[in-house]
């Protein structure tokens, strides 16, 4: 298996864990409360591999601008799915928002250049129907 | 249209979830997984902070739940590092998909330890996504 391969599905199984961390936490405490402990829980690692491997920041602001953009998109997301959560309903908003991954397609495709084998191509369009559905609740 | 205010949301989130991933793929282009992730927890920080400045700083705190929600922070951040590790040498067209697979994860954990209940459309959901995790990996 390729190295990307299994990268990815130690990915998957984190943020599998991540759901399922969310699930318990928000029976707890309000959403809103649990997302500033998951930031807290993310800042500390931050800080931990930081720590470690001391990497080279980039010093220009154009090369640290889409990371620091996408992170915040991330969490913004996060609290917008919440909101989204308290006003309708979670059978809907789930699987709807699990499709995220259309954009990112389109835009590898058209702005990256990235490409797929047809094989591959059939692959995207069953995980799309996949993440779809293990949204459903009903 | 007040009455669907959940779609608005659910759109944003829809979006800004895609961008984060498209995002993600340049970050990890440009700084490398590790120097991205910690750029990402920045953007993520940042956001924290506002959210708990509009809180105005009343921040609940349950045992378990901040407890739970700091553990799915540090999988999500975790899952990042190994996200953007992937983004830096695969394709993200296939990477996006298959890592947004990953509330199958979360159902069968759910499953187990949560005693929740698989509905039918989340078990055609777990097998597509295994099939798809096949087909990307090609």
């Amino acid at each position: 298996m390729e190295t990307w391969v299994l990268l990815a599905l130690a990915t998957l199984a984190l943020w599998g864990l991540w759901g399922f961390f969310s699930k318990i936490a928000v029976k707890h405490i309000k959403p809103r409360h649990a997302l500033i402990y998951e930031v807290i829980g993310e800042a500390i690692i931050g800080i931990i591999v930081y720590i470690a491997f001391m990497p080279s920041l980039p010093s220009q602001l154009s090369k640290s601008v889409p990371g620091v953009f996408a992170g915040a998109i991330m969490i913004l997301g996060m609290l917008v799915f919440f909101v989204a959560l308290r006003k309708g309903k979670a059978s809907v908003i789930v699987p709807l928002t699990a499709l995220y991954p259309v954009v990112a397609i389109v835009l590898g495709f058209l702005i990256l250049n990235e490409s797929v084998s047809i094989i591959q191509g059939i692959g995207i369009v069953i995980a799309l129907t996949a993440a779809y559905l293990l949204g459903e609740e009903e | 249209m007040k009455k669907n205010s959940w779609l608005k949301y659910s759109i944003a989130a829809f979006f800004f979830w895609g961008f984060w991933a498209f995002f993600s793929k340049i970050n990890a282009d440009i700084n490398g997984a590790i120097a991205g992730m910690i750029l990402e927890t920045i953007g993520i920080a940042i956001i924290g902070i506002f959210v708990l400045f509009f809180m105005k700083f009343r921040l609940k705190y349950n045992h378990t739940g901040a407890a739970f929600a700091a553990l799915s922070g540090i999988a999500s951040v975790v899952g990042v590092l190994t996200f953007l590790y992937a983004l830096n040498i695969g394709n993200s067209l296939l990477i996006v998909p298959l890592t947004a697979l990953y509330p199958g994860v979360t159902v069968i954990l759910s499953k187990f330890f949560l005693k929740e209940k698989i509905h039918r459309k989340q078990m055609i959901g777990i097998v597509l996504a295994l099939a798809a995790s096949v087909l990307l990996g090609i």
